[in-house]
């Protein structure tokens, strides 16, 4: 009852102040499930931008709240974490590496990730989402630039007021652990991949 | 009648916020500090003791606003630096728990202020890598963090509290840039 009130008041107050509420959407990277299959003998350059890393997005929660979160920022160590499973080394870039960053780095191939993310709550009462997607687009290019895979994940979470009442980002959490896993499987059974 | 009603509805959220305890979040490492600690490719450490030195700027628990900020992990904030570098030692694969590398540190200072514009925190602790029993590093770092902060205490305190870790990352992301404390974690 408390918990309802506390979240209750905190949208009285978000909706007299105009703010979002923040949320993060990493969760607990090292809950990621690893692969049955060995890392591939790669080294894969992760392209995240410093702009993208800023860059922040507003959705909508519940009782006519909103919710903001970075979600480049926040899937940064998950997306990590995951292509650490599929190739055995990963190296994060600030920017698209040009010839000598990737002669310098022996980069196999250059990963650039882009994010869509969705929120909804029937909910009156409380703001936190109870429904949560994030799509990652990535697109994997060998040294020349060319495309080698596109792949295009969808994660889903669903939280309920008695699951997320201690965390209040949980649904957006578990759309990021679908998303990073649904990933990681399509690259490691991309055939364009195991050349 | 009306301006009760208005008055009571934007009190009554302060008065249910007042004196809470709050619990800062987990940790989560950061993918540069990983980085840097893989850079040191012959590296491998154990984490020794972390302690917190109570002081003016590093009391317990911290305080944000009527709020009181407490450590998830073992009531403390020396050994929440503790679990922070044992996460990013674990992702960047250089935790050797039989090492004779043994890394210790105490927190000096533990401070975040809730302005009603601006919330800052400063970190700062002293880091020593010792070597079969020989002091190889031994420093002071901090880590300067800001954020713009509100009014409401409803929505600057739980602001505060999401930037606390990445202040530490921050702290953490200093002494791994430091080519002298990855010399002697090698």
């Amino acid at each position: 009852m408390a918990l309802i009130r506390m979240i209750a008041a905190a949208s009285v107050v978000a909706a007299l102040s105009g703010c979002a509420h923040e949320i993060s959407l990493t969760g607990d990277a090292s809950k990621i499930p690893t692969l049955s299959t060995k890392p591939l003998d790669k080294t894969v350059g992760l392209v995240i931008t410093d702009d993208q890393l800023a860059s922040e997005v507003i959705t909508p929660g519940g009782g006519g709240d909103k919710v903001s979160y970075h979600p480049y920022h926040d899937l940064e160590l998950p997306i990590y974490v995951s292509l650490g499973h599929v190739f055995k080394n990963v190296t994060k870039l600030k920017s698209v590496p040009d010839a000598a960053m990737i002669q310098a780095k022996h980069l196999d191939y250059v990963i650039a990730p882009t994010i869509k993310t969705t929120s909804s709550s029937p909910s009156l009462v409380t703001w936190p989402p109870t429904d949560f997607s994030v799509t990652l687009a990535c697109s994997v290019a060998d040294p020349s630039g060319q495309t080698v895979i596109a792949e295009d994940v969808t994660g889903t979470g669903h939280a309920e007021f008695s699951q997320f009442k201690r965390n209040f980002s949980l649904a957006g959490q578990l759309a990021t652990a679908d998303a990073v896993s649904k990933l990681q499987s399509a690259l490691a059974n991309a055939p364009e991949l195991q050349k | 009648m009306r301006t009760v009603v208005r008055a009571v509805s934007l009190v009554t959220p302060f008065v249910l916020l007042s004196a809470c305890s709050v619990v800062a979040p987990q940790y989560s490492p950061d993918v540069d500090n990983i980085q840097s600690l893989k850079s040191a490719t012959t590296a491998h450490a154990k984490i020794g003791a972390f302690e917190s030195h109570a002081d003016a700027g590093n009391s317990y628990p911290v305080p944000l606003r009527a709020n009181m900020m407490k450590s998830p992990v073992e009531d403390s904030f020396g050994a929440y630096l503790a679990d922070a570098m044992t996460k990013e030692l674990v992702m960047a694969g250089k935790l050797a728990p039989q090492s004779d590398v043994e890394i210790k540190a105490t927190l000096l200072e533990n401070d975040v202020s809730v302005g009603v514009i601006t919330g800052a925190a400063k970190l700062s602790a002293h880091f020593i890598v010792m070597r079969a029993g020989t002091v190889r590093y031994d420093q002071i770092k901090s880590a300067h963090t800001q954020w713009d902060s509100a009014f409401a205490a409803m929505i600057a305190v739980p602001k505060a509290r999401d930037e606390y870790p990445l202040a530490v990352q921050k702290l953490l992301g200093e002494l791994y840039a430091d080519p002298a404390f990855l010399a002697a974690i090698q």
